[in-house]
């Protein structure tokens, strides 16, 4: 029966786009530009203007007459994040120096939204100490309080999102997640850049056996898949490591990091090898420069742009690869907050969304933050890759 | 579209799972939200019950695949002959089927076999969500208990099929491009 109905929906879709595209033809706007438009109009496209409508009908039908609230609330998220990205880029360009006008000038309204989600992260994460109502460990009485603060709904209004199964509240522990999860993503990254980056562009400048060795080694890496190889290599950690939590942790840091670093490597190397062959490196080297001046005067500068942009897109890989690592189970260790544990523990209220949405929300929430944070890097990068490229579509 | 992929591109798999499982097994309930299934299931129960983590990972590599196939195919729209093709009136679909896509498709097929050997590893997390008796549970089950051996095999298979997966790859990269199939 539901098949029968979205066959008919389908069906009725494409008939409406020739329908959509005859009337547009025969009827008479008045209006030149908008003549030929639809004189020119290919099929497809017509059929793309009748499946947007239908989308529209679909969601103002889901939003105001079922009132489904999940939806509400994605639909909500969506205009405010909108209307945030679109008021940041209007207060940057009124506001500040003439460069940063001058950027804020020329950025779309998403990059202008990821900055925004950034700032904002990087604030959460400074601050939480004093952003967080109570501490990340901190255990109560009362356990498995609903989200939402209305007693007569099981909430408290002392723990706004609710607490866990053992007691700790659900806010705290989102805000410290971003302090940890972030954090240690970040510190993961620098590493992975650390060691990529100076292999790279070593690499790059000297040549000969030691480029070989480094990128024989590097491609043996690289073959195989990355989360498999730090589940195998994680495994091998915490035997080492016993007991002993922060020790799994340095040794998490240090294993995505390496295996991060390869794509660095690759990367460096590459933008070296482009730059070691310019005039100027050649001249530097007749002066008589040493490695280091070559490496940090005369390649690193012209480096930068593309490596930064790697930045972003390493950023969000670790970070992932940390969420999906603590989701399942070995990644950042309890008592610290963490999103991706987070996600596992609370994943089963998602079964009560029927009743109660905001429990439902709960994993969601922590999920969402992991998305939101990647979805906003991966804006400004995409950003700054079409800006540096001069790629036009 | 293009903010539209990106996002998708950029959520964790999880994230997408639990939404489906939200919409699809929850509040509607179309399909069950685990998929633990046995060797002696009717086939037509055995889908029903794999539905879920199926279409999570369908969505996660469409989107790769459009954003990858979007980045091969722009550079090639802009060139010369694609641009004379349409001057000459062509039907914009047959531009694209017959002018650009023997052209693109050696990227193409790189996408491909590239997000074949993505879902090796994307199917881990999706296996966790959805419980599914699979060879990526086990694996995460072995990591836990920390039972080398069982790990140790399973990443072989796993690094297996994924050098298999990318041997292939350039193999049809090569089949598919007249100029890399007679070298100089």
């Amino acid at each position: 029966m539901g098949i029968l109905i979205a066959l008919i929906w389908i069906v009725g879709i494409f008939a409406g786009g020739y329908v959509f595209r005859l009337a547009g033809q025969k009827m008479n706007f008045g209006h030149e530009r908008l003549r030929i438009y639809f004189r020119d109009m290919s099929y497809l496209v017509a059929v793309g203007f009748v499946l947007g409508m239908a989308g529209v009908y679909w969601a103002a039908d889901l939003y105001f007459v079922r009132e489904a609230k999940f939806f509400q609330w994605a639909a909500q998220g969506i205009i405010i994040f909108a209307a945030l990205g679109y008021l940041f880029r209007f207060a940057g360009r009124h506001v500040g120096t003439a460069g940063t006008k001058k950027l804020f000038r020329q950025m779309p309204v998403t990059a202008a939204f990821g900055i925004l989600v950034i700032l904002f992260y990087v604030f959460v994460a400074i601050f939480a100490d004093f952003l967080a109502p109570y501490g990340q460990d901190e255990i109560f009485e009362r356990i498995n309080v609903l989200p939402g603060g209305d007693e007569s709904l099981g909430g408290d209004p002392r723990y706004l999102l609710g607490t866990d199964q053992l007691g700790r509240d659900l806010m705290s522990r989102l805000i410290y997640g971003a302090q940890n999860t972030v954090g240690i993503a970040f510190v993961t990254t620098c590493l992975a850049f650390f060691i990529g980056g100076s292999c790279g562009f070593l690499a790059a400048t000297l040549g000969g056996w030691f480029d070989q060795l480094v990128s024989r080694i590097v491609d043996a890496l690289m073959a195989i898949p990355q989360l498999i190889f730090a589940l195998l290599l994680m495994t091998i950690a915490t035997a080492w490591a016993g007991s002993n939590k922060a020790l799994i942790m340095v040794y998490m840091v240090v294993i995505i990091a390496v295996l991060d670093s390869t794509r660095v490597y690759r990367l460096s190397r590459a933008v070296g090898q482009n730059i070691v062959v310019m005039d100027y490196i050649e001249a530097a080297k007749l002066r008589g420069e040493n490695l280091g001046y070559l490496v940090f005067r005369e390649i690193l500068p012209n480096a930068t742009a593309p490596l930064l942009a790697e930045f972003g897109l390493r950023f969000c890989f670790v970070f992932l690869t940390i969420a999906a690592l603590s989701f399942l189970g070995i990644g950042i260790q309890p008592p610290l907050a963490d999103w991706g544990t987070m996600v596992r523990d609370l994943s089963q209220f998602i079964n009560f969304a029927a009743f109660s949405p905001l429990t439902a929300a709960l994993p969601l929430l922590a999920a969402g933050a992991i998305a939101l944070l990647t979805v906003g890097v991966n804006f400004v990068v995409d950003w700054m890759l079409h800006k540096t490229s001069g790629l036009k579509d | 579209m293009n903010i539209f992929t990106l996002s998708s591109i950029s959520s964790p798999e999880f994230f997408l799972a639990y939404i489906l499982i939200l919409f699809l097994a929850v509040l509607n309930p179309v399909f069950p939200s685990l998929s633990n299934v046995f060797a002696d299931m009717a086939f037509g129960e055995k889908l029903n019950r794999t539905m879920l983590p199926a279409l999570t990972l369908t969505l996660v590599v469409t989107a790769h695949m459009m954003r990858m196939t979007r980045a091969a195919i722009v550079n090639l729209m802009a060139s010369p002959y694609i641009e004379m093709a349409r001057l000459k009136g062509i039907n914009p679909l047959r531009v694209i089927v017959t002018h650009a896509l023997p052209n693109a498709l050696a990227p193409i097929i790189n996408v491909i076999a590239l997000n074949l050997a993505y879902l090796i590893t994307g199917v881990v997390v999706v296996e966790v969500v959805f419980v599914y008796p699979g060879i990526g549970q086990l694996f995460v089950d072995s990591v836990k208990l920390r039972d080398i051996p069982v790990v140790q095999a399973c990443c072989l298979i796993f690094a297996a099929a994924y050098i298999l997966l990318n041997l292939t790859a350039d193999i049809m990269s090569i089949l598919s491009n007249p100029r890399l199939r007679h070298p100089k």
